[in-house]
């Protein structure tokens, strides 16, 4: 790790405060090869100092290019009960980034509002730079995959391609036929017949014959099985890299990301606890990645 | 996008318009036969004169065909309601495909619209094509039953009304539910409840009533009621008799008849106690249980006995006749037309506004 001096420090935190909680861990990341755990954990009175900074320093003229999502007091509220609460990030652009955190702690909320389904209680939030599902223009920039990889029972799978071709401006018909005929799939059977793991690569191939410039994926693997699961998480990265897509893709499961996300955000309760480049995150002890997510998630369980 | 509110309507559509077809070439056939029956009849009674009696019983041919291709009519709407309206929006929550569609390239508010307008107007045609068909064919026996006003709802144009209304009812209910089967119930309900208030409780106060006064014909007056459920209904929202005293009901072609009430000058209604106290020997024959069900045979004294208190009650009390005549029929049909239709819009922006602002807030699941 290179060393850097103390004003150098003090910009990157600066920077970090203006740009949201992931940046924030920036100087943690050489913290936690160090004594992992500990330093990382951000409790919400530290995050709320920070904010506070931000607020107080220079934090508009910061660019937002190098960021595809930017979210800063969050909130979701059914009823009495919230979904999301007070939750701030930024997510790297041109990057595969998982987001990973236990059951309930937010993530199919946030994922749901980036893309528009849900409107924020609380807060902002902006998605390259404008507001989710604002327009069409907006919608066509963002592709989505959500849980369940729903798709249209009784409509075929070449169905599926003229409802991507009718709904999209920038649909890219050969992309879609092109993907179809690589997984083998019959273009005349009908998507209710097909098997898991052929639903979810439909639909993840309707959400990228649009050509976004986002993807965004909630737990798109939780119900397939191991090899689909495998051959699922490779096609992401074959997108990512051949399209120079921006990827965000959560599950429960730190092993199924690690196989093709470079950057990581573990969200428990609400709150950013971790985020940063795998390469960083990944501890020089020889422990996993999934040991390191463990630790913040039963840190948080220990906090409470 | 309407491409797509196409295809996802296309299997019904067709089904559909194949039923359709079917009952209008069944329609064309069967209604030249009877076209030329009543042409047959009314050359026939032309020469003897005297069409009344030959009419009214050509009115009554093919009844069963007659009642069944009418209440083709009144149902249809209500299957549009529940098997077109309910399903198009709470089939998406229930498969959760709305994900996959909302997060295309077409705002949720076109593309609700686009839904709307297709499925809407298709309900519209498919309502008007059958009544058109239907209102052809039975229009002979229309005219020789002279009662346009007793198939309102099953000719030209309010099933059009009904079945938009019915389409956009469903598609609200299926909104506010979010489950398919659930929702056709309620839709079904729902449409049953309005269309007996407006036929009975709305429809006779759309327009002021014209009125007809009589003197009381002893022969033609009789005691008691008729009872149906039809009858019952309008007595709940209109009020029924107020006494046993039954005047005939005029012949009036075409005309819709509320009422035939028993009056005095100043235009109270006769009640039993009134009618106690003019001929008290009548009345105990009256309130005697009939033998048997329809009409009471009675001695020829208890007839004198009847025509004479009904002349007795005839000095101060005249039978007012409340109508409407068959020249307000298609005033009635556009006025309740343009309700059922504006309902039905307003269901729609319901909808809209829903779709936009509140789908998403509930529950989370989409």
């Amino acid at each position: 790790m290179p060393p850097k001096d103390a004003r150098a420090q003090v910009t990157v935190r600066a920077q970090a405060a203006a740009m949201g909680a992931w940046s924030l861990q920036k100087p943690c990341h050489r913290a936690v090869t160090a004594a992992p755990v500990e330093p990382c954990l951000m409790r919400p009175r530290t995050a709320r100092k920070l904010r506070g900074l931000a607020s107080l320093g220079s934090s508009r003229e910061l660019d937002t290019h190098d960021t595809v999502l930017e979210a800063h007091g969050l909130g979701k509220r059914y009823g009495r009960r919230w979904a999301l609460s007070d939750c701030t990030l930024s997510v790297p652009a041109g990057r595969i980034v998982g987001l990973v955190g236990p059951n309930g702690a937010g993530k199919t909320t946030l994922l749901r509002l980036a893309v528009g389904l849900l409107a924020p209680t609380t807060g902002t939030l902006s998605v390259l730079g404008g507001r989710p599902a604002a327009n069409p223009h907006q919608l066509g920039r963002v592709g989505f995959v959500a849980q369940e990889t729903p798709t249209y029972p009784n409509l075929s799978v070449t169905d599926h391609l003229r409802l991507g071709a009718w709904l999209n401006e920038r649909w890219d018909n050969g992309l879609a036929e092109r993907r179809i005929a690589e997984l083998g799939l019959d273009p005349r059977q009908r998507a209710g017949r097909l098997s898991g793991g052929q639903r979810a690569q439909l639909a993840l191939t309707l959400a990228v014959a649009k050509r976004p410039e986002l993807l965004v994926l909630d737990e798109p693997v939780a119900s397939l099985d191991p090899l689909a699961r495998r051959e699922f998480m490779r096609a992401i990265g074959d997108i990512a890299t051949e399209h120079g897509v921006s990827v965000v893709l959560s599950s429960h499961l730190v092993t199924d990301l690690e196989r093709v996300c470079d950057f990581m955000i573990v969200l428990v309760d609400s709150r950013v606890r971790l985020a940063g480049p795998v390469e960083e995150l990944t501890p020089a002890d020889g422990r996993s990645l999934e040991d390191l997510v463990l630790d913040h998630m039963t840190a948080q369980e220990a906090h409470r | 996008m309407i491409r797509l509110a196409w295809r996802q309507f296309r299997t019904p559509a067709v089904v559909s318009a194949g039923a359709l077809l079917v009952v209008a070439v069944f329609a064309a056939v069967s209604g030249r036969d009877l076209a030329n029956a009543y042409a047959a009849t009314l050359a026939a009674c032309d020469r003897i004169g005297d069409c009344s009696s030959a009419t009214a019983a050509f009115a009554r041919t093919d009844s069963g065909l007659n009642f069944g291709l009418g209440t083709l009519v009144t149902v249809v709407p209500a299957l549009v309601g529940v098997f077109w309206g309910a399903p198009l929006v709470a089939r998406e929550i229930e498969a959760g495909t709305l994900p996959l569609v909302w997060t295309q390239s077409v705002t949720r508010a076109r593309w609700l619209l686009t839904k709307l307008a297709v499925v809407g107007l298709a309900s519209g045609l498919a309502a008007g094509l059958l009544s058109l068909v239907v209102t052809r064919w039975a229009r002979p026996l229309d005219n020789a039953g002279a009662a346009m006003y007793d198939t309102f709802g099953q000719r030209h144009l309010v099933p059009i009304g009904y079945a938009v209304f019915a389409f956009a009812l469903g598609v609200t209910v299926g909104v506010l539910v979010r489950r398919t089967v659930p929702a056709m119930a309620v839709t079904l309900f729902v449409f049953v409840a309005v269309r007996i208030f407006t036929t009975y409780g709305l429809r006779p106060r759309l327009f002021e009533p014209s009125h007809l006064s009589l003197a009381l014909d002893p022969v033609k007056t009789g005691f008691g009621s008729a009872v149906s459920p039809s009858i019952l209904l309008n007595s709940w929202f209109n009020g029924g008799p107020t006494s046993q005293l039954d005047p005939a009901t005029p012949t009036i072609a075409n005309a819709w008849i509320y009422s035939t009430r028993v009056v005095d000058a100043q235009g109270h209604d006769l009640t039993d106690t009134v009618l106690n106290a003019t001929c008290p020997d009548v009345m105990a024959h009256a309130d005697a249980p009939p033998s048997a069900p329809g009409h009471v045979p009675v001695a020829d004294s208890a007839q004198e006995a009847a025509r004479a208190c009904v002349s007795k009650v005839g000095v101060s009390y005249h039978e007012l006749v409340t109508y409407q005549p068959a020249g307000r029929y298609w005033a009635f049909q556009w006025t309740e037309l343009a309700i059922y239709v504006g309902a039905a819009i307003l269901l729609g922006a319901a909808c809209l506004w829903w779709v936009r602002r509140r789908i998403t807030g509930r529950g989370g699941g989409i």
